[in-house]
This record gives C-alpha cells, sequence and structure tokens, in this order.
C-alpha cells in the first residue's frame, strides 16, 4: 500500500497545528500569587478537582490539533494505492500453471492447500475474456487441456486436475508456457500458483529455453514463505538381510523430523493388517532418527508391510510401503568322511558350529549329519544343500541327480581322500592333482577378486582371511573359477557350475588338521554366505521400494495391492519366474515443505520481471491493484473532532 | 456612625476607643442594673465631693471628724475569664480592611471592657503554636489599660496550634472560669477538640468565638492563582472555579465537626464572618452571662 497526495503542496498546512499550541500558552495567564490561610483544605480539594480538569485542557488541545490536520490532509487529497498483481488484465492471453504436486496436499489451518489453490485457480478465471492454456505441474496433461480454451472450459478443466502423487515439474511447465505464448500478438500473461516447495522449485534453469517471449509472471503463493513442519518416514533397514520364516527378525525404521522444531511421534508396524508393534520416537529438530522393530513371520513367502506414523498435516507420507520376502530355512546334509566318537573330534564339528552358532531356532540353516554309508539310504530332495567332509567315496550318481535339482555341493577334502575317485566326478571341471604338505611354511589365503559377487561375500573376511595358516592342501587344476587362493597362487576354494546348480571345492580339509581356519573370525561368515549366495538367499529380503514417479523394477502391468488407487502403495506382478512384490512410496523430497525464497526465485528468473503475491483468505481481490481517495474519511473524523472539541469545551461537568 | 461595623472600627486606632463605641453601643439597647459585684469588701475612705452617692457616706465617720467621707469598696467577684485570642499568621488574613487579627483584637478589648465594667475578672493570653503572652485576671478598673497595652502590642505571626496551647492551659489553670477562644481554627478539629474537652473537664466554661473571613467562607476567587500558605510553606496552583465546590465542601465538614463537637460539651461555639458586626459576639457573651447568672 502506498500513500500519495493530489496536491501534496498543501501539506505545509501542517505547520498550522502549531498555531492551537501557540494559542492555548498565549491564553495561558501566569498566575496571581495569592497568599491564603486555608491551603490545606484547598489541597484536599484539588486533589480531587485538578486532574480532570488538566485532562481536559489537554484534550482540548489534542482535538484542536487533530482538526487542523485532519483539514490540511483532506485538502491535500490523499490517495491510497494499492500495488497487487497489477494490472490485471481481462484479456490476451494467459497460461495457468497449477502446482498439483503431492506437498499441495498439506492440511493448513483454513483446508487444505491444494483446495485453496483450486480456489485460488477458479478466481484467476473468473471474469477473464481471454484465452487460457492450463499447465499442471504434475502428471501428464490430459487432451482436453492441452489447448487454448475459454474461461468456462477452463473451469471444466481445473475441476478434473488430481493431486498427484508425486512431484512437480515447474521447469517444463514453464518452458510450454513460453513455446504456447511465444507466436501469439496480444498481450501476454503467466500465472503460477504454487506453495512454492523447494524441492520443485530448485531445478528450475531458464537458461535452455531459447528465447523468451515477454510476458508478465505472476506467482501466487499459497500457504506462505516458511517451511512447514513434516514427519516423514525415511527408510527401513533390515541389519540381517533375509527374513527366514519362524525366525526372529530385526527391522530399523529411520524417521526424520522435516521441520524446525522438536517433536516426539510416534510409529506403528503392521504386517499384513495386522499391527505388529508401537514406539514412541523422539525426533530432534531437522535430524533423522531410529527405531528397531523385532518380529517373527511363520510362513514362507510375500509378506506386505506398513509402517504408519502418527498423523501430521502432510497424511500421504505418513505411511510408508515395504515387501518381505520370507525364505525357508535351508536344509543342510552333512556327509562326515570322518566320523569319532567325541563330536569335536569329528570332521563335521565346525561346519555346523559355523552353520549354527546359537540356538537352532534362531538359525536360518536347519542341518543334519550323516556317514558316508548313510547317505545311500538318505532321501536328498528334503535338502537344499550338502556338504561332504572328507568323504574317500562320494555317490557321484546320487549327487548329480541333486545338483540337477538346483541344490549345491561343498566337498571338503582330506586325508581319505582319493584324487583319482574325485577326478571321476563327470560334472567337475577340475582335476585334483597331489597333496601338498607344507609343514612349518604354511601358506596363507587370499581372496581372489575376478567375481564380483563372491568378492563382495569376502570383501569384509580379507583381513582375518590373511592371517590364516593353510599346512596342507591338494593341487587342484582346472577351468573352475578360485573364490580363495593361498599365497602360492593355488587355488583353496573353488566354484563351477554344474547341472542346474554349482559345486564348491575347498582344497584343504573341513576340520583343524590341515589348516586353522574354523579357528578364524572369518569362517563363519563365509560359510553361512557361501551357502546362502549357493542357495539364491542373495537379495535382502525387506524391500523398501521405489519413490512414486520411478519405473518400477519389473516389466508388465502390475495389480495393486495397497495404498491410495495409482499411487503409493504395494505392487505385485506375476511372472514366469514366480511372484514379485514391489512397495512405492511418496518422493522424499516432496516431504521437505521448505520454501523457494524470493531472493533465490529472482536470481533464477534473472531479468525476467515476476510478481511474487501471497494469496489470503480474502481471495484475489484484495491482491488486485487498486486505489482510493480518503478525503471522505479524513472529513468524517473532522467532524467528529469538531463535534468532540465543542462538547467537550462546553461541558458543564468540566467547567467547574 | 454604626460604630459596630469592623470597618468602622478599623478607622479607630485606639483600641479602648473601640471598646468603648461597641460596648457602650450595645449597653444602649440593654435595660442595665449596674452591677454592683456579688459581694464587697471595704478599702478606704475619700473625701465627699458633689454628685457621690449619698447613700455611700460614712455617717459614724460624720460624726467622728464632722466630715463627710465616702466608703470605698473593693468590688470581688465570682467569674474568672481568661480570653484566649489567636495571633498566628493565619489571622492576620484581610479579603477587605478588616484582618481577623484586628477582628479579634477589638473583639477582645471589648469582652475585657465590658467584664471589667460588670466587676468580673478577667486575664488575656495570646498564642500562636504556644503561649506567646499571658496577663492574669483580674478585676481592677486599671487592669483594662494592662490588657489593651498588650494587645496593641501583639502582631500575628507564626504557626498554628490552638490543640496544644488549649492542653497546656487545661494542665496549668488552677480555678475553673471562664475561657473565651477567639481564633480561626484553621487546623485538624479533633486535636483543637480534645484540648477543649480537656478543659470543660476541669470544670471551666468555654465560650469559642470562631472567626472566619468572607474569603474564607466563600471562596470568591476567579483567577487562576498559585495559593501560598500564610503559616506552612504550602503552595498550590488552581482555577478557582474548579475547586471552589470541593473547597466548600471541605469547610462545611470542618464547621460541621467543631459545631457538633461543642454542643455535645456544652461549649458555647459561635462562627463569625469577620465582616459582619461586632455586637453579635458582645451580645453573644452577654446572654451567655445572664445564663451564668442564674446558675
Amino acid at each position: 500500500m502506498n500513500l500519495t497526495f493530489v496536491n501534496p503542496l498543501l501539506l505545509w498546512g501542517l505547520a498550522a497545528v502549531t498555531l492551537p499550541i501557540l494559542i492555548h500558552r498565549i491564553a495561558k495567564k501566569k498566575p496571581v500569587v495569592q497568599k491564603f490561610s486555608a491551603v490545606r483544605l484547598l489541597l484536599q480539594s484539588q486533589q480531587i478537582m485538578a486532574k480532570p480538569r488538566r485532562l481536559r485542557h489537554l484534550l482540548l488541545l489534542a482535538l484542536r490539533i487533530l482538526a487542523l490536520a485532519a483539514l490540511v490532509f483532506m485538502m491535500a487529497r490523499p490517495v491510497l494505492m494499492r500495488p497487487g498483481v497489477a494490472p490485471f488484465h481481462r484479456d490476451g492471453a494467459r497460461v495457468l500453471i497449477f502446482d498439483n504436486s503431492f506437498s499441495m496436499g498439506y492440511n493448513e489451518d483454513r483446508g487444505r492447500r491444494y483446495e485453496i489453490a483450486k480456489k485460488a485457480l477458479r478466481e484467476t478465471l473468473d471474469d477473464f475474456g481471454g484465452r487460457i492454456f492450463m499447465i499442471p505441474t504434475a502428471g501428464t496433461q490430459t487432451a482436453k487441456g492441452a489447448a487454448w480454451v475459454q474461461s468456462r472450459e477452463a473451469q471444466q478443466y481445473a475441476d478434473t486436475i488430481p493431486l498427484a502423487f508425486g512431484g512437480g515439474n515447474i521447469s517444463s511447465a514453464l518452458q510450454t508456457a513460453y513455446q504456447q505464448l511465444k507466436n501469439l500478438r496480444m498481450h501476454r500473461q503467466i500465472f503460477i500458483i504454487s506453495d512454492m516447495a523447494h524441492s520443485d522449485w530448485q531445478d528450475l534453469d531458464l537458461t535452455g529455453f531459447g528465447n523468451i517471449p515477454e510476458a508478465d509472471i505472476i506467482l501466487l503463493r499459497i500457504g506462505g514463505a516458511g517451511r512447514d513442519p513434516n514427519f516423514r518416514i525415511n527408510d527401513i533397514r533390515l541389519p540381517d538381510r533375509e527374513v527366514v520364516a519362524g525366525v526372529a527378525t530385526r527391522l530399523a525404521v529411520t524417521v526424520s523430523n522435516l521441520s524446525d522444531q522438536a517433536d516426539t511421534r510416534q510409529v506403528e508396524i503392521y504386517l499384513g493388517d495386522r499391527k505388529v508393534d508401537q514406539k514412541a520416537i523422539a525426533l530432534p529438530t531437522g535430524q533423522d532418527a531410529t527405531v528397531y522393530f523385532e518380529f517373527l513371520i511363520e510362513k514362507p513367502g510375500w509378506q506386505d508391510g506398513e509402517i504408519r506414523l502418527s498423523p501430521d498435516r502432510l497424511a500421504l507420507d505418513d505411511v510408508f510401503y515395504f515387501t518381505v520376502k520370507v525364505f525357508d530355512k535351508v536344509n543342510v546334509l552333512v556327509i562326515d568322511g570322518d566320523p569319532r566318537a567325541s563330536l569335536k573330534a569329528s570332521e563335521s564339528y565346525f561346519l555346523l558350529s559355523a552353520l549354527n552358532p546359537a540356538a537352532v531356532e534362531r538359525s536360518p540353516f536347519k542341518t543334519r549329519v550323516i556317514t558316508t554309508d548313510e547317505m545311500a539310504r538318505a532321501d536328498l530332495r528334503h535338502y537344499h544343500a550338502i556338504f561332504l567332509l572328507n568323504v574317500a567315496r562320494p555317490d557321484f550318481s546320487r549327487l548329480s541327480s541333486f545338483l540337477e535339482t538346483g541344490g549345491p555341493v561343498f566337498f571338503f577334502l582330506g586325508d581319505r581322500i582319493v584324487p583319482e575317485v574325485y577326478n571321476g566326478f563327470p560334472l567337475a571341471p577340475w582335476q585334483i592333482r597331489n597333496r601338498i604338505d607344507l609343514g612349518e611354511s604354511p601358506e596363507t589365503i587370499r581372496p581372489n577378486g575376478s567375481r564380483k559377487e563372491s568378492l563382495n561375500l569376502l570383501t569384509g573376511l580379507a583381513d582375518n582371511l590373511k592371517r590364516t595358516s593353510i599346512q596342507t592342501y591338494f593341487k587342484v587344476e582346472g577351468t573352475a573359477t578360485s573364490l580363495l587362493q593361498l599365497g602360492n597362487e593355488d587355488p583353496l576354494l573353488l566354484e563351477a557350475a554344474a547341472g542346474e546348480s554349482k559345486i564348491y571345492l575347498f582344497t584343504s580339509s573341513a576340520d583343524l588338521a590341515w589348516n586353522d581356519l574354523p579357528l578364524t573370525a572369518a569362517y563363519l561368515p563365509l560359510l553361512q554366505g557361501l551357502v546362502k549366495h549357493a542357495v539364491g538367499m542373495t537379495e535382502t529380503s525387506v524391500d523398501a521400494g521405489i519413490q512414486f514417479g520411478e519405473p518400477l523394477n519389473e516389466k508388465g502391468t502390475p495389480a495393486q495391492m495397497k495404498g491410495p488407487r495409482g499411487g503409493p502403495g504395494i505392487y505385485q506382478f506375476r511372472l514366469p519366474s514366480g511372484e514379485v512384490r514391489q512397495a512405492v512410496n511418496p518422493p522424499a523430497e516432496e516431504s521437505d515443505l521448505a520454501k523457494i525464497s524470493e531472493d533465490e526465485l529472482k536470481k533464477k528468473f534473472g531479468t525476467i520481471d515476476l510478481k511474487v503475491v501471497e494469496y489470503t483468505q480474502d481471495g484475489l481481490d484484495a491482491q488486485r491493484a487498486g486505489s482510493k481517495e480518503l478525503w471522505p474519511a479524513l472529513l468524517g473524523l473532522l467532524l467528529t473532532v469538531l463535534a468532540l472539541e465543542m462538547a467537550l469545551a462546553n461541558a458543564r461537568l468540566w467547567s467547574g | 456612625m454604626n460604630y459596630f461595623d469592623p470597618k468602622v472600627l478599623a478607622g479607630v486606632k485606639n483600641l479602648l476607643l473601640r471598646a468603648r463605641f461597641v460596648v457602650n453601643g450595645v449597653m444602649v439597647g440593654i435595660h442595665t442594673s449596674q452591677a454592683k459585684g456579688l459581694s464587697s469588701e471595704f478599702e478606704e475612705h475619700r473625701g465627699y465631693t458633689i454628685g457621690d452617692d449619698t447613700r455611700h457616706i460614712d455617717w459614724k465617720a460624720y460624726a467622728k471628724f464632722d466630715r463627710f467621707f465616702i466608703k470605698e469598696y473593693r468590688e470581688t467577684t465570682n467569674l474568672h475569664a481568661y480570653i484566649v485570642m489567636d495571633c498566628s499568621a493565619s489571622m492576620d488574613y484581610a479579603s477587605d480592611r478588616v484582618s481577623k487579627f484586628d477582628y479579634a483584637s477589638t473583639l477582645a478589648a471589648s469582652l475585657t471592657y465590658l467584664m471589667l465594667k460588670q466587676l468580673d475578672a478577667v486575664g488575656v493570653i495570646t498564642f500562636s503554636d504556644k503561649i506567646d503572652m499571658m496577663i492574669p485576671p483580674k478585676a481592677a478598673h486599671d487592669h483594662l489599660f494592662a490588657i489593651l497595652n498588650a494587645l496593641e502590642g501583639t502582631h500575628p505571626r507564626g504557626a498554628t496550634s490552638a490543640a496544644t496551647v488549649l492542653q497546656d492551659l487545661a494542665a496549668s489553670l488552677k480555678r475553673r472560669g471562664l475561657i473565651i477562644l477567639i481564633s480561626d481554627l484553621l487546623e485538624e478539629p479533633q486535636a483543637v477538640t480534645k484540648g477543649l474537652r480537656q478543659l470543660r473537664s476541669r470544670g471551666s466554661e468555654i465560650i469559642v468565638f470562631h472567626l472566619l473571613d468572607r474569603d474564607e467562607l466563600q471562596f470568591p476567587f476567579d483567577e487562576p492563582s498559585v495559593f501560598q500558605d500564610m503559616e506552612e510553606d504550602l503552595k498550590l496552583f488552581a482555577h478557582p472555579q474548579a475547586i471552589r465546590p470541593a473547597y466548600v465542601e471541605a469547610l462545611g465538614r470542618l464547621i460541621d465537626e467543631y459545631r457538633k463537637t461543642c454542643a455535645s460539651h456544652r461549649i458555647d461555639y459561635s462562627l463569625f464572618d469577620t465582616s459582619i458586626g461586632l455586637d453579635r459576639a458582645l451580645v453573644r457573651y452577654l446572654n451567655w452571662r445572664q445564663k451564668f447568672k442564674g446558675r
């Protein structure tokens, strides 16, 4: 608002306000000193009467000054100018860019921001007689919208624009706007209605727009310039990677506080439609915090999950979807070729300890140990993996059948091994040669980095493996992949495809007879990792999915199982290889409701004039430019002041 | 010429003359039976001169000395009166030619003259915040001059504390009598009436002549003024129109309190505007005297 005057020179008349002051001073007689005998009685009277009398004089003086000032101002004819978003042309071409991104779903005290923006949009269309082109910032524009239309059609189209589940692309919308306006020879305007969320605006770059036609740009901001508080589930993580049926699992949930104040929120975990647990989480200002949940799923297969936050003003990101692929327990058959009366002396002792380090019910592996003789009677179909430890004469035909079913076989050598017997295994791509006994000069192990997936497994173990001593091993040759090798480059662990599965050969013993590997910290993760890798338990069970707007991992048309229709949720793919589920969550950057500053905006627009106007509850009319003469109000003020002055000057109450 | 008019009297410098004017003027209108005193005590003989009352010739002395002698008596009285006069600075206030002090002096002199004429013993006390001068009561004729001389030599000054003076007087008086208090009584009424009550409780009769100037009664000022107190260091700037109602009301409360307290203790209280004649005050006294004789 600017105040201007039609006759500003007349404001010099304000000097006249000194007149009442001078008159009051001149009229004020110098008091006579009067000796009197009853001043004490007078003092009692003065306490009651003197104050109103003084107040009356001051009031009269103030009223007279005010009357003169009002008169002078009135003669100077003040005009209140409201700059607003002037001028609101009623014709020409107007492009309306409407922000329907996810962040517009924020609930203000006066209603949902998206609905307020719709109201603003309708107001921009009112009384407009020109051509209108509408561009929503999120989602694809429908054919109906992608055309120049009149106000009424634009109103109808505006009603059909949905609130999107993803972010908006202001840059693309603005580029389209300029393209549409480029060839028009009339007054051009671009109206942008947006919450100005930083995430949508930060990538705006006009440098690639080419020639930008001249157009008024008016940005109607919805929701103020400050950051709106919001909370969001940022991520979930499974420390154990895989979830196995019947084995308790811990899930780490990270919550972000995207506001400028600390708060405590409640986090709930749902599996299927059942609430499993809930916890409160303290969230420091602007920081993340993690809360852990423990749960147990009895059956293998797919499990849907949700993490829910106690609702805030942006409800859509208070639910986080995830999927759990629950694995069955891995049945491992161990054929001990050198069983002993003492368990610890057995070949299989350290292997079993590595696969079941704690209670069996907490392990993803279920193991059974048999002797070589028992192998003939064992039903191998029940097992996912087979270990042969120092077995002199394995039943290679049964093993071949097992490999055809997809199960891996692990060979650990030892003093009972006859190389010629093992070299007769037709699926093995290696030849076992002579036994090498290093005696007092054992070799250490070094991982072979030639295979990436194996490298991932062994990367964290390298330091421990380097401290391992191998005294005795079989020298092996062949085309198999060497996962581990000795310092002298002889292979220690080999991997090779066999049938539908893989076979593994460890060229030393499984117990402490030939090496001290079972005593190192690397032994347990090495063995467990190998088995999981071999049986296909390589992917993490819990999938936080993708963000809305990103392409789905699988091809095909998924069925939505959870979540708002067409939005975030859980999607199911039925593929030839089996069922796959994928979680889709709102884009993380849309949850941060920080706004782009006007300075930042002006930098982006450079020399292009941009007017940013806050859309208030009073509607768009309050933002339009206009002017108002103030002299009638001043005349009213003058008459009121004069009436008051007369009343006060003649009041008997005051005159005493 | 109205000899009761204070303005007229103010033109007469001699206090004795003023007193005579006032008293004789009052007496002219009253049918008097000259008081001889309630008892007579022989004092001396003197030679007869023409005009002496033959009833006072001592015939025994004539028989002895063959000459006429007149017996002279010293009149005695049962009334001892103190005129207690306020001589503080506030008594000097005068809206016209006559100050409250002038009025009070003339009143005191007139009362003295009248009482001595009626053969009563009269003394005078002047005070401000303490007793300034004290002349004990006597009924002798020449006592008049002593009192008048003392009054003429007194000037108003200092603060007032009638309350203190009355309380001191109550403590020091050994004989019951009449106390005539002449003052403007511009003090706290509670303290003054306390002193009056103490005097009254010791058997003294009390007459209060409360003198106030017309200005003090009506507060007729118009101009905004700085009012400066005549006794204390008090100043007040005020618009008289604004504070007049409250002042008159406060003064009314003061007078009412004196009037009620005096009435309840059988003290004769009279308020005098110093612009009205002194005869009213003397008549007031004579009425009281008449009642006193009847007791």
